[in-house]
């Protein structure tokens, strides 16, 4: 056991919760409303339905080995070095998805707030709030993140509310005017971000201290997640109309950029910012977490901590270099989900089926 | 040991604390009010109105220099001659406080397509300035013009469209996301409102101007401008703008007038309307239907024969001022319809809302099918109140 932590389900609802949001408030929108136009909060609420479905995956796999990571496991159902190849296939998506979002957080900042900093610095601060997270390790991580809970959910609540005053009901008609094939397609494209990623949770999952309770937070955290993001949907299509949605960079920060209510309470694109900040830290430190637990289990080792400089240095240079230009990193949405796709999918699936014609683990 | 080492990485990191990478200090902004454009021989002309703070800053008002200062340049595009105005100025240019963008008229006939780009690309522009277009002169020459009462022409012009908006209603505040949204839209045309140049403009530019209780030159806005995607296409009135502004129940208050009975003029001032426009297929043919509900007060009454005592006198009202306000809400549709043929009311994408399915076989005879299409004008007007007394003085002078 690399992890001696140990987690409540409520922590756990938490961090998934935020794991969800984190990565696409900013993004959902645009990517929906690409194909989808005016329906695409359909599309996101048929992603959600999708996504507890995976979740019921991840649960029934989870709950076989309830003290063992995804890479322990995997070891015990295909054998000793089967187990390390998949588990190291699993350790370089972990590590690419985690150097694509801190590259994200990089990007955002340059666009909208500094535009004039280099993206180094930002990436080494970053950076080492990441190590620092992980080095406490995911109990003391967890409950940072508790923390936070409240004060997001709060600046959340008052950013939905800002926006009320500017939506406009007829941006959502005529509704479903294509047909229900594209907000389909827009719904099962969008499933790599993030609800495949999900499957990083399995990498946590020993750490929650009752099985039954994590399989029931799992799901709300998804829920929780999810409607967090049809909401934000809903509301970009309801103000800004299908244009904006869809060519805007970051769609949810230039509704926040709109708020003026009563010519005092405005400018408060800060708090957007805020939201996201904290929320995608909590997602690249799992990450980070997960992919060094990954490597811990592959090279057998007897704690973790060690890892965390050279892999938190790799990351460093890796995010510098996985993408040219923002271009390639809005056209990486749209093959993400393909290259999701085994991971999320048909390697948990391939474990659970193995596992159960070798019958191992608990039934 | 560890503690002295905690020590010298505290301090030590008060060096990195100081500020941000790109740090632009206030004293090295110049603030960004008014913007105009215009285009000369392939030529970009920007014209900046910038705050002079010495003269805005001090509570005794200044040394009697302009409170702003107007800086211009040219280029081939915008972004370059925004760049090309520190040739000029100390200082750079800092949007986020743009008050007012006012496109010369010239160049919106050629189209406004290219400038909104570069301006909605930048991060340091905001969107809540409005936009205007000079009418019969050019940009550059409305930014200079200083105005009396508020000391920065820009805040004028900004505060005067956003009161005249609500309290008079034929001028409206445009952003720069509903311009957007409007020009992109195949069933939707931009509007904007016009901005006229009163007097002289060489007497307008300097502080003397303001030293009179009426300015020999000032800054009013004045009829609509009409588009076609992203081209000024013509102007409409006082009156069609107001109209425009009641179909699209953009009104928030207004005042007008219906004859009494036996001649003179009672004044209703408008205190709430409503209005909903839609377009459904009629035996194959689109047709237009706009309702207004509209809730006014007696304002006003210059006439000896209206008896406000008497009950009837409130429907003889509501169905004049319905039947003048339909009157010129139908010629202004027909107006837009035969003469500019543009879709300034959104006509189109209320089609595409309730009949999506011929829209897309008919969009592209949009134009063609609107400007012969039937429209239907419905208004409601209800009058509630008639002040704080009921007879006019006139009335008793019988």
């Amino acid at each position: 056991m690399l992890e001696n932590g140990k987690i409540s389900p409520h922590q756990y609802t938490i961090m998934i919760a935020f794991f969800i949001v984190g990565g696409s408030i900013l993004y959902t929108p645009s990517g929906l409303v690409h194909s989808a136009k005016q329906d695409a909060w359909m599309a996101n609420i048929i992603v959600v339905g999708l996504g507890l479905l995976l979740v019921s995956l991840f649960n029934l796999l989870g709950s076989r080995f309830p003290t063992m990571n995804l890479t322990e496991y995997s070891e015990k159902i295909l054998g000793k070095w089967l187990g390390k190849i998949l588990s190291f296939l699993y350790f370089i998506y972990f590590f690419l998805s985690l150097a694509v979002f801190i590259r994200q957080i990089g990007d955002f900042v340059i666009i909208q707030i500094l535009p004039d900093t280099p993206i180094l610095p930002l990436h080494i601060l970053l950076i080492a709030i990441m190590i620092m997270g992980v080095r406490y390790g995911i109990e003391t991580f967890s409950r940072a993140i508790e923390i936070f809970f409240p004060i997001i959910f709060l600046l959340l609540l008052i950013f939905i509310i800002s926006i009320f005053p500017m939506i406009q009901f007829q941006q959502l008609q005529p509704i479903l005017d294509n047909g229900i094939k594209p907000v389909i397609s827009a719904a099962v494209k969008s499933l790599g971000t993030p609800y495949l990623q999900l499957v990083l949770f399995l990498m946590v999952f020993p750490a929650v201290n009752q099985t039954t309770k994590a399989k029931k937070s799992f799901l709300l955290g998804t829920i929780i997640g999810g409607s967090v993001l049809t909401i934000v949907t809903l509301l970009s299509i309801l103000c800004l109309g299908t244009y904006f949605s869809e060519n805007l960079q970051f769609v949810t920060y230039a509704l926040a950029l709109k708020i003026n209510i009563g010519g005092f309470w405005q400018r408060i694109e800060a708090v957007m910012a805020f939201i996201w900040f904290i929320s995608i830290y909590i997602k690249i430190t799992l990450y980070f977490y997960g992919s060094i637990i990954c490597m811990g289990q592959i090279l057998d080792l007897k704690e973790y901590k060690r890892l965390t400089f050279p892999l938190g240095l790799i990351t460093l240079v890796l995010s510098l270099i996985i993408n040219k230009n923002i271009v390639e990193s809005d056209k990486q949405a749209e093959w993400w989900t393909s290259f999701s796709l085994p991971f999320g999918l048909f390697f948990p699936l391939l474990l659970l089926i193995v596992s159960k014609i070798r019958k191992k683990g608990r039934y | 040991m560890k503690r002295k080492i905690l020590l010298i990485i505290f301090f030590s990191s008060f060096i990195l604390l100081t500020g941000c990478w790109n740090k632009r200090e206030l004293n090295e902004l110049s603030i960004l009010l008014g913007l105009g454009i215009d285009k000369e021989n392939e030529q970009y002309i920007i014209t900046a109105q910038v705050v002079n703070p010495s003269e805005i800053a001090s509570k005794k008002g200044g040394s009697g220099k302009a409170p702003v200062i107007v800086y211009q340049s040219k280029g081939e595009t915008l972004f370059e001659a925004v760049r090309k105005i520190t040739t000029v100025s100390p200082r750079k240019l800092y949007f986020a406080h743009l008050r007012i963008l006012v496109f010369g008229e010239d160049l919106a006939k050629e189209g406004i397509g290219e400038m909104i780009d570069a301006l909605i690309r930048n991060s340091e522009v905001r969107d809540d300035f409005y936009i205007a277009v000079s009418k019969n002169s050019k940009a550059a020459d409305v930014l200079k013009i200083l105005t009396p009462l508020e000391k920065i022409p820009a805040n004028s012009l900004f505060a005067s469209l956003e009161v005249s908006a609500k309290a008079w209603s034929p001028t409206e505040g445009v952003t720069i996301d509903k311009l957007v949204s409007n020009m992109v839209s195949q069933g939707n045309n931009p509007i904007l409102t016009g901005i006229e140049i009163k007097g002289p403009v060489q007497t307008g530019e300097s502080n003397k101007n303001v030293d009179q209780t009426s300015p020999k030159t000032s800054l009013r806005y004045k009829g609509l401008a009409v588009f076609k995607h992203d081209k000024l296409i013509g102007w409409m009135n006082e009156r069609e703008s107001k109209a425009v502004h009641y179909a699209l129940g953009k009104v928030k208050s207004s005042v007008g007038f219906v004859k009494c009975p036996e001649g003179g003029k009672a004044v209703i001032e408008v205190v709430k309307t409503k209005s909903k426009l839609n377009t459904d297929i009629i035996k194959g043919r689109p047709h237009g239907f706009i309702k207004i509900k509209i809730n006014g007060n007696v304002a006003e009454v210059d006439c000896q024969s209206l008896d406000l005592t008497d009950p009837k006198s409130i429907p003889y009202l509501e169905n004049e001022s319905e039947e003048a306000l339909t009157k010129i809400i139908k010629s202004t549709i027909r107006h837009a319809q035969k003469d500019f043929r543009t879709d300034i009311f959104g006509f189109g994408e209320a089609l595409y809302r309730s009949e999506p399915d011929y829209w897309k076989k008919h969009k592209k005879e949009w134009e063609q099918l609107y400007s012969q299409m039937p429209v239907s004008v419905k208004v409601e007007m209800n009058i509630r109140q008639t002040g704080t007394i009921n007879n006019s003085p006139l009335h008793e002078m019988k």
